[in-house]
Protein backbone atom coordinates (compact mmCIF):
# COMPACT_ATOMS: atom_id res chain seq x y z
CA UNK A 1 0.00 0.00 0.00
CA UNK A 2 2.75 2.47 0.93
CA UNK A 3 5.21 1.54 -1.83
CA UNK A 4 2.65 1.84 -4.66
CA UNK A 5 1.62 5.27 -3.37
CA UNK A 6 5.20 6.41 -2.93
CA UNK A 7 6.58 5.08 -6.20
CA UNK A 8 3.67 5.69 -8.55
CA UNK A 9 5.17 7.09 -11.73
CA UNK A 10 8.65 5.69 -11.12
CA UNK A 11 8.04 3.55 -14.22
CA UNK A 12 8.50 6.66 -16.36
CA UNK A 13 9.98 9.34 -14.14
CA UNK A 14 13.38 9.02 -12.53
CA UNK A 15 13.63 11.04 -9.33
CA UNK A 16 16.61 13.30 -8.79
CA UNK A 17 19.22 12.33 -6.21
CA UNK A 18 17.67 14.72 -3.67
CA UNK A 19 14.15 13.43 -4.22
CA UNK A 20 15.38 9.86 -4.01
CA UNK A 21 17.10 10.62 -0.69
CA UNK A 22 13.89 12.14 0.72
CA UNK A 23 11.87 9.12 -0.35
CA UNK A 24 14.47 6.83 1.20
CA UNK A 25 14.38 8.69 4.51
CA UNK A 26 10.62 8.21 4.67
CA UNK A 27 11.04 4.58 3.63
CA UNK A 28 13.33 4.01 6.63
CA UNK A 29 10.42 4.97 8.88
CA UNK A 30 8.25 2.41 7.16
CA UNK A 31 10.99 -0.22 7.58
CA UNK A 32 11.22 0.63 11.28
CA UNK A 33 7.45 0.37 11.64
CA UNK A 34 7.58 -3.04 9.95
CA UNK A 35 10.28 -4.42 12.23
CA UNK A 36 10.01 -2.54 15.54
CA UNK A 37 13.77 -1.98 15.32
CA UNK A 38 15.42 0.90 17.16
CA UNK A 39 16.24 4.20 15.50
CA UNK A 40 19.92 3.43 16.12
CA UNK A 41 19.78 0.32 13.93
CA UNK A 42 21.94 0.84 10.81
CA UNK A 43 19.76 1.45 7.78
CA UNK A 44 21.43 -1.34 5.80
CA UNK A 45 20.47 -3.88 8.46
CA UNK A 46 17.03 -2.31 8.83
CA UNK A 47 16.31 -2.90 5.13
CA UNK A 48 17.43 -6.54 5.27
CA UNK A 49 15.46 -7.20 8.46
CA UNK A 50 12.28 -5.69 7.07
CA UNK A 51 12.65 -7.41 3.67
CA UNK A 52 11.91 -4.01 2.13
CA UNK A 53 14.60 -3.03 -0.40
CA UNK A 54 16.01 0.50 -0.28
CA UNK A 55 14.13 3.01 -2.40
CA UNK A 56 16.87 3.45 -5.06
CA UNK A 57 16.62 -0.26 -5.83
CA UNK A 58 12.83 -0.16 -6.01
CA UNK A 59 13.08 2.84 -8.33
CA UNK A 60 15.43 0.98 -10.64
CA UNK A 61 13.16 -2.09 -10.59
CA UNK A 62 9.96 -0.29 -11.62
CA UNK A 63 11.03 0.64 -15.17
CA UNK A 64 12.24 -2.91 -15.73
CA UNK A 65 8.89 -4.36 -14.69
CA UNK A 66 7.15 -1.83 -16.95
CA UNK A 67 9.45 -2.80 -19.82
CA UNK A 68 8.72 -6.51 -19.63
CA UNK A 69 5.02 -5.71 -19.35
CA UNK A 70 5.30 -3.94 -22.70
CA UNK A 71 7.33 -6.59 -24.51
CA UNK A 72 5.18 -9.45 -23.21
CA UNK A 73 1.92 -7.86 -24.34
CA UNK A 74 0.37 -8.80 -27.68
CA UNK A 75 0.97 -5.89 -30.10
CA UNK A 76 -2.67 -6.10 -31.14
CA UNK A 77 -3.65 -5.15 -27.61
CA UNK A 78 -0.90 -2.82 -26.44
CA UNK A 79 -0.14 0.15 -28.74
CA UNK A 80 3.26 0.52 -27.06
CA UNK A 81 4.23 -3.03 -28.06
CA UNK A 82 3.12 -2.36 -31.63
CA UNK A 83 5.59 0.53 -31.74
CA UNK A 84 8.63 -1.58 -30.90
CA UNK A 85 11.46 -1.49 -33.40
CA UNK A 86 10.82 -3.64 -36.52
CA UNK A 87 13.94 -5.66 -35.72
CA UNK A 88 12.86 -6.35 -32.14
CA UNK A 89 12.42 -10.14 -32.12
CA UNK A 90 8.72 -10.72 -32.06
CA UNK A 91 6.46 -13.50 -33.17
CA UNK A 92 3.70 -11.22 -34.19
CA UNK A 93 3.56 -9.63 -37.62
CA UNK A 94 1.30 -6.87 -36.36
CA UNK A 95 3.14 -3.58 -36.16
CA UNK A 96 2.33 0.09 -36.16
CA UNK A 97 3.43 2.28 -39.04
CA UNK A 98 7.04 3.33 -38.79
CA UNK A 99 6.02 6.97 -38.63
CA UNK A 100 3.96 6.17 -35.53
CA UNK A 101 6.89 4.74 -33.61
CA UNK A 102 7.79 8.09 -32.17
CA UNK A 103 6.83 11.71 -32.30
CA UNK A 104 9.65 12.42 -34.71
CA UNK A 105 7.87 15.05 -36.76
CA UNK A 106 9.52 18.40 -36.22
CA UNK A 107 12.78 17.05 -34.86
CA UNK A 108 15.90 18.61 -36.30
CA UNK A 109 17.45 16.63 -39.12
CA UNK A 110 20.73 15.90 -37.36
CA UNK A 111 18.91 13.94 -34.68
CA UNK A 112 19.55 10.30 -35.39
CA UNK A 113 18.38 8.08 -32.57
CA UNK A 114 20.33 5.00 -31.63
CA UNK A 115 19.31 1.56 -32.80
CA UNK A 116 17.16 -0.11 -30.17
CA UNK A 117 19.81 -2.61 -29.00
CA UNK A 118 22.82 -0.27 -29.12
CA UNK A 119 24.21 0.78 -25.74
CA UNK A 120 24.16 4.46 -24.99
CA UNK A 121 27.64 5.97 -25.57
CA UNK A 122 29.45 7.88 -22.85
CA UNK A 123 29.17 10.85 -22.93
CA UNK A 124 25.63 10.42 -24.25
CA UNK A 125 25.48 12.01 -27.69
CA UNK A 126 22.45 10.26 -29.08
CA UNK A 127 19.58 8.58 -27.38
CA UNK A 128 17.10 5.85 -28.10
CA UNK A 129 13.56 6.65 -29.01
CA UNK A 130 11.45 6.28 -25.86
CA UNK A 131 9.97 2.93 -26.89
CA UNK A 132 13.42 1.67 -27.94
CA UNK A 133 14.78 2.69 -24.56
CA UNK A 134 12.06 0.52 -23.02
CA UNK A 135 13.05 -2.44 -25.22
CA UNK A 136 16.73 -1.93 -24.45
CA UNK A 137 16.10 -2.31 -20.73
CA UNK A 138 14.97 -5.90 -21.25
CA UNK A 139 18.15 -7.14 -22.97
CA UNK A 140 19.97 -8.32 -19.80
CA UNK A 141 16.95 -10.34 -18.71
CA UNK A 142 15.98 -11.99 -21.99
CA UNK A 143 19.39 -13.45 -22.79
CA UNK A 144 19.29 -17.24 -23.02
CA UNK A 145 15.70 -17.54 -21.90
CA UNK A 146 14.36 -20.54 -23.78
CA UNK A 147 10.74 -19.64 -23.13
CA UNK A 148 11.18 -16.12 -24.44
CA UNK A 149 8.55 -16.09 -27.21
CA UNK A 150 10.51 -13.64 -29.29
CA UNK A 151 13.35 -16.10 -29.88
CA UNK A 152 11.47 -19.38 -29.75
CA UNK A 153 12.13 -20.78 -33.21
CA UNK A 154 9.61 -23.59 -32.75
CA UNK A 155 6.79 -21.08 -32.45
CA UNK A 156 8.15 -18.97 -35.28
CA UNK A 157 7.87 -22.00 -37.55
CA UNK A 158 4.24 -22.34 -36.56
CA UNK A 159 3.71 -18.77 -37.75
CA UNK A 160 1.42 -17.88 -34.90
CA UNK A 161 0.02 -14.40 -35.14
CA UNK A 162 -0.36 -14.00 -31.39
CA UNK A 163 1.65 -16.17 -28.99
CA UNK A 164 -0.54 -18.28 -26.71
CA UNK A 165 -1.63 -16.61 -23.48
CA UNK A 166 0.01 -19.31 -21.34
CA UNK A 167 3.34 -18.76 -23.08
CA UNK A 168 3.15 -15.03 -22.51
CA UNK A 169 2.30 -15.62 -18.85
CA UNK A 170 5.22 -18.02 -18.38
CA UNK A 171 7.61 -15.65 -20.10
CA UNK A 172 6.43 -12.75 -18.01
CA UNK A 173 6.88 -14.78 -14.81
CA UNK A 174 10.37 -15.91 -15.82
CA UNK A 175 11.45 -12.38 -16.68
CA UNK A 176 9.98 -11.06 -13.45
CA UNK A 177 11.89 -13.69 -11.51
CA UNK A 178 15.12 -12.60 -13.18
CA UNK A 179 14.42 -8.99 -12.29
CA UNK A 180 13.89 -9.99 -8.66
CA UNK A 181 17.18 -11.90 -8.69
CA UNK A 182 18.94 -8.87 -10.18
CA UNK A 183 17.44 -6.71 -7.46
CA UNK A 184 18.75 -9.01 -4.73
CA UNK A 185 22.19 -9.07 -6.35
CA UNK A 186 22.30 -5.27 -6.57
CA UNK A 187 21.09 -5.04 -2.99
CA UNK A 188 24.08 -7.06 -1.76
CA UNK A 189 26.54 -5.16 -3.94
CA UNK A 190 25.35 -1.58 -3.62
CA UNK A 191 24.10 -1.54 -0.03
CA UNK A 192 26.71 -3.39 2.05
CA UNK A 193 25.80 -4.32 5.59
CA UNK A 194 28.08 -4.32 8.67
CA UNK A 195 30.28 -7.37 9.02
CA UNK A 196 28.71 -8.53 12.29
CA UNK A 197 25.34 -9.04 10.59
CA UNK A 198 25.17 -12.33 8.71
CA UNK A 199 21.67 -12.48 7.23
CA UNK A 200 21.03 -12.18 3.52
CA UNK A 201 18.57 -9.80 1.82
CA UNK A 202 15.19 -11.30 0.96
CA UNK A 203 12.01 -9.98 -0.56
CA UNK A 204 9.58 -12.34 1.17
CA UNK A 205 8.81 -11.74 4.85
CA UNK A 206 10.68 -13.97 7.34
CA UNK A 207 8.61 -16.77 8.85
CA UNK A 208 8.97 -15.39 12.38
CA UNK A 209 7.25 -12.18 11.26
CA UNK A 210 4.01 -14.13 11.57
CA UNK A 211 4.44 -14.31 15.35
CA UNK A 212 2.79 -11.70 17.54
CA UNK A 213 4.08 -8.21 16.92
CA UNK A 214 5.80 -7.85 20.28
CA UNK A 215 7.66 -11.15 20.03
CA UNK A 216 8.62 -10.75 16.36
CA UNK A 217 9.90 -7.28 17.22
CA UNK A 218 12.16 -8.74 19.96
CA UNK A 219 13.60 -11.23 17.44
CA UNK A 220 14.17 -8.50 14.86
CA UNK A 221 15.96 -6.34 17.42
CA UNK A 222 18.18 -9.19 18.63
CA UNK A 223 19.04 -10.29 15.09
CA UNK A 224 19.83 -6.70 14.11
CA UNK A 225 22.33 -6.41 16.96
CA UNK A 226 20.52 -3.49 18.53
CA UNK A 227 18.26 -4.60 21.33
CA UNK A 228 17.74 -4.65 25.09
CA UNK A 229 20.24 -7.51 25.48
CA UNK A 230 23.17 -6.43 27.66
CA UNK A 231 25.86 -7.10 25.04
CA UNK A 232 24.02 -5.17 22.33
CA UNK A 233 24.11 -1.67 23.80
CA UNK A 234 22.73 1.35 22.05
CA UNK A 235 24.53 4.65 21.62
CA UNK A 236 22.83 5.85 24.79
CA UNK A 237 24.79 3.48 27.01
CA UNK A 238 28.05 2.59 25.27
CA UNK A 239 29.86 1.81 28.54
CA UNK A 240 27.18 -0.36 30.13
CA UNK A 241 28.01 -3.77 31.59
CA UNK A 242 27.67 -6.35 28.81
CA UNK A 243 27.61 -9.42 31.08
CA UNK A 244 24.48 -11.57 31.02
CA UNK A 245 22.28 -10.46 33.96
CA UNK A 246 21.09 -14.06 34.42
CA UNK A 247 24.40 -15.98 34.59
CA UNK A 248 27.03 -13.22 34.64
CA UNK A 249 29.51 -15.48 32.82
CA UNK A 250 29.49 -14.19 29.26
CA UNK A 251 28.30 -11.16 27.32
CA UNK A 252 24.57 -11.41 26.71
CA UNK A 253 24.41 -11.73 22.93
CA UNK A 254 21.52 -13.19 20.90
CA UNK A 255 23.41 -16.48 20.55
CA UNK A 256 24.27 -16.62 24.25
CA UNK A 257 20.69 -15.84 25.32
CA UNK A 258 19.18 -18.51 23.08
CA UNK A 259 21.82 -21.24 22.87
CA UNK A 260 24.37 -21.18 25.68
CA UNK A 261 23.19 -19.27 28.77
CA UNK A 262 23.44 -21.82 31.66
CA UNK A 263 20.73 -20.15 33.72
CA UNK A 264 18.18 -20.87 30.98
CA UNK A 265 19.27 -24.48 30.50
CA UNK A 266 16.12 -25.97 32.03
CA UNK A 267 13.77 -24.04 29.80
CA UNK A 268 16.02 -24.66 26.81
CA UNK A 269 16.10 -28.42 27.24
CA UNK A 270 12.31 -28.42 27.55
CA UNK A 271 11.52 -26.15 24.57
CA UNK A 272 14.52 -25.98 22.25
CA UNK A 273 16.10 -29.40 22.56
CA UNK A 274 18.40 -30.14 19.61
CA UNK A 275 18.55 -26.55 18.42
CA UNK A 276 22.14 -25.72 17.51
CA UNK A 277 22.04 -22.51 15.47
CA UNK A 278 20.29 -19.21 14.99
CA UNK A 279 21.47 -18.47 11.47
CA UNK A 280 19.10 -17.54 8.66
CA UNK A 281 18.91 -21.11 7.35
CA UNK A 282 18.61 -22.73 10.78
CA UNK A 283 15.29 -24.52 11.37
CA UNK A 284 14.76 -22.44 14.52
CA UNK A 285 13.84 -19.37 12.46
CA UNK A 286 11.98 -21.16 9.67
CA UNK A 287 9.96 -23.98 11.24
CA UNK A 288 6.60 -22.89 12.65
CA UNK A 289 6.54 -25.29 15.68
CA UNK A 290 10.08 -24.27 16.62
CA UNK A 291 9.22 -20.61 16.20
CA UNK A 292 6.33 -20.97 18.64
CA UNK A 293 8.65 -22.64 21.13
CA UNK A 294 11.24 -19.91 20.59
CA UNK A 295 8.59 -17.30 21.36
CA UNK A 296 7.77 -19.12 24.62
CA UNK A 297 11.47 -19.47 25.42
CA UNK A 298 12.04 -15.76 24.95
CA UNK A 299 8.99 -14.73 26.93
CA UNK A 300 9.57 -16.96 29.97
CA UNK A 301 12.76 -15.22 31.16
CA UNK A 302 11.74 -11.99 29.33
CA UNK A 303 14.78 -12.08 27.05
CA UNK A 304 15.33 -8.78 25.30
CA UNK A 305 12.29 -7.16 26.87
CA UNK A 306 12.28 -3.40 27.49
CA UNK A 307 13.48 -2.60 31.05
CA UNK A 308 10.55 -0.23 31.47
CA UNK A 309 8.24 -3.26 31.55
CA UNK A 310 9.61 -4.29 34.95
CA UNK A 311 9.20 -2.53 38.30
CA UNK A 312 12.31 -0.75 39.66
CA UNK A 313 14.93 -2.92 41.47
CA UNK A 314 13.58 -6.07 39.83
CA UNK A 315 16.04 -7.97 37.62
CA UNK A 316 14.54 -8.76 34.22
CA UNK B 1 -3.86 14.68 -28.89
CA UNK B 2 -3.24 12.05 -26.25
CA UNK B 3 -6.15 10.56 -24.37
CA UNK B 4 -6.75 7.91 -21.77
CA UNK B 5 -10.41 6.96 -21.26
CA UNK B 6 -11.98 10.35 -20.46
CA UNK B 7 -8.80 12.37 -19.89
CA UNK B 8 -7.66 14.35 -22.92
CA UNK B 9 -4.43 16.24 -23.45
CA UNK B 10 -4.02 18.58 -26.40
CA UNK B 11 -0.44 19.46 -27.27
CA UNK B 12 0.71 22.03 -29.80
CA UNK B 13 4.18 23.28 -30.75
CA UNK B 14 4.77 26.79 -32.10
CA UNK B 15 7.58 29.33 -31.99
CA UNK B 16 5.45 31.77 -30.00
CA UNK B 17 3.21 31.47 -26.95
CA UNK B 18 0.48 33.55 -28.57
CA UNK B 19 0.24 31.34 -31.68
CA UNK B 20 0.36 28.28 -29.48
CA UNK B 21 -2.64 29.46 -27.47
CA UNK B 22 -4.57 30.33 -30.63
CA UNK B 23 -3.86 26.91 -32.09
CA UNK B 24 -4.98 25.17 -28.90
CA UNK B 25 -8.22 27.17 -28.95
CA UNK B 26 -8.90 26.12 -32.55
CA UNK B 27 -8.06 22.51 -31.74
CA UNK B 28 -10.52 22.56 -28.89
CA UNK B 29 -13.24 24.05 -31.11
CA UNK B 30 -12.68 21.31 -33.69
CA UNK B 31 -12.72 18.64 -31.06
CA UNK B 32 -15.86 19.98 -29.47
CA UNK B 33 -17.61 20.15 -32.84
CA UNK B 34 -16.79 16.52 -33.51
CA UNK B 35 -17.80 15.47 -30.02
CA UNK B 36 -21.15 17.23 -30.33
CA UNK B 37 -22.01 14.95 -33.26
CA UNK B 38 -21.57 12.03 -30.87
CA UNK B 39 -23.56 13.73 -28.07
CA UNK B 40 -20.39 14.05 -26.03
CA UNK B 41 -19.48 17.19 -24.11
CA UNK B 42 -16.39 18.28 -22.22
CA UNK B 43 -16.19 19.71 -18.74
CA UNK B 44 -14.45 22.96 -19.61
CA UNK B 45 -14.02 23.93 -15.96
CA UNK B 46 -11.44 21.18 -15.56
CA UNK B 47 -9.18 22.64 -18.24
CA UNK B 48 -5.57 23.30 -17.32
CA UNK B 49 -2.84 24.95 -19.40
CA UNK B 50 0.91 24.48 -19.21
CA UNK B 51 3.72 25.62 -21.49
CA UNK B 52 6.55 23.12 -21.86
CA UNK B 53 10.00 24.64 -21.82
CA UNK B 54 13.28 23.17 -23.00
CA UNK B 55 16.39 23.59 -20.82
CA UNK B 56 17.64 26.34 -23.14
CA UNK B 57 14.43 28.31 -22.50
CA UNK B 58 14.90 28.16 -18.75
CA UNK B 59 15.77 31.85 -18.43
CA UNK B 60 13.38 33.19 -21.06
CA UNK B 61 10.34 35.14 -19.79
CA UNK B 62 7.31 33.11 -18.75
CA UNK B 63 4.01 33.47 -20.55
CA UNK B 64 1.16 34.57 -18.31
CA UNK B 65 -1.46 35.03 -21.06
CA UNK B 66 -4.55 32.95 -20.44
CA UNK B 67 -6.32 30.72 -22.89
CA UNK B 68 -10.00 31.42 -23.46
CA UNK B 69 -12.31 28.47 -23.89
CA UNK B 70 -16.06 29.00 -24.08
CA UNK B 71 -15.74 32.35 -22.36
CA UNK B 72 -13.65 31.04 -19.49
CA UNK B 73 -10.04 32.07 -18.97
CA UNK B 74 -7.35 29.63 -17.87
CA UNK B 75 -3.92 30.90 -16.94
CA UNK B 76 -0.75 28.79 -17.47
CA UNK B 77 0.20 26.81 -14.40
CA UNK B 78 3.55 25.96 -12.86
CA UNK B 79 2.51 22.33 -12.43
CA UNK B 80 -0.50 20.27 -13.33
CA UNK B 81 -1.72 16.79 -12.66
CA UNK B 82 -2.64 14.38 -15.44
CA UNK B 83 -3.27 10.66 -14.91
CA UNK B 84 -1.68 10.88 -11.48
CA UNK B 85 1.53 12.43 -12.79
CA UNK B 86 2.55 15.92 -11.78
CA UNK B 87 4.08 17.75 -14.71
CA UNK B 88 6.12 20.94 -14.60
CA UNK B 89 7.09 23.12 -17.58
CA UNK B 90 10.60 21.65 -17.58
CA UNK B 91 9.29 18.07 -17.12
CA UNK B 92 11.15 17.90 -13.84
CA UNK B 93 10.25 14.88 -11.71
CA UNK B 94 10.78 16.62 -8.34
CA UNK B 95 7.25 18.03 -8.17
CA UNK B 96 5.77 14.62 -8.91
CA UNK B 97 7.76 12.82 -6.24
CA UNK B 98 7.16 15.57 -3.68
CA UNK B 99 3.44 14.98 -4.11
CA UNK B 100 3.88 11.21 -3.93
CA UNK B 101 5.88 11.60 -0.71
CA UNK B 102 3.18 13.81 0.81
CA UNK B 103 0.51 11.26 -0.13
CA UNK B 104 2.50 8.38 1.37
CA UNK B 105 3.11 10.37 4.54
CA UNK B 106 -0.61 11.03 4.69
CA UNK B 107 -1.33 7.30 4.53
CA UNK B 108 0.81 6.53 7.57
CA UNK B 109 -1.62 8.01 10.16
CA UNK B 110 -4.36 5.86 8.61
CA UNK B 111 -2.53 2.56 8.98
CA UNK B 112 -0.50 3.24 12.11
CA UNK B 113 -3.48 2.79 14.49
CA UNK B 114 -3.83 -0.74 13.11
CA UNK B 115 -0.50 -1.61 14.63
CA UNK B 116 0.34 0.32 17.81
CA UNK B 117 3.65 -0.49 19.56
CA UNK B 118 3.70 -4.06 20.81
CA UNK B 119 0.20 -4.94 19.64
CA UNK B 120 -2.10 -5.02 16.64
CA UNK B 121 -1.21 -6.45 13.26
CA UNK B 122 1.63 -8.92 12.96
CA UNK B 123 4.82 -7.69 11.33
CA UNK B 124 4.05 -9.98 8.40
CA UNK B 125 0.86 -8.03 7.74
CA UNK B 126 2.72 -4.75 8.29
CA UNK B 127 5.11 -5.85 5.55
CA UNK B 128 2.18 -6.62 3.27
CA UNK B 129 0.77 -3.17 3.96
CA UNK B 130 4.11 -1.55 3.20
CA UNK B 131 4.64 -3.32 -0.13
Amino acid sequence: MIAPILLYGADLFTPSAGASARLNTFWHKVQRWTTNCFSATPTGILAVESCLPPVPLLISQRPRIAAIRVICSPPEVNPGTARLHPLFPSLSTHQAQDSSRALTRGLISVYLPLHWNTPRPVPPMRNHLPIDAVAYRTIPFTHGLSRMPMINSHLVSLALAVPPQSLMDNTYSALKKRIREALLEEWSLLFPIPGYYHHRPALSPRPFMGLGKFMAGRIHQMRAGNSYLAALPTWRSPDADTACPHCGLEPETFEHAILTCPSRQGTRSRLLQGVTGISQDAPLLSSLPLLKRLATFISVPSTGFPPTMFPPNTPP
Amino acid sequence: MISYVDDFALTAACPSYWRNIRRLQRLFENLEARALCLNVSFSVAKTELIHWRTPSQRHSPKCLSPIQIKGELFRPRDSLRWLGYWFTPALDSSAHFSHRLALAQGAIPLISPLSPPGAGLTLYLCHRLAM
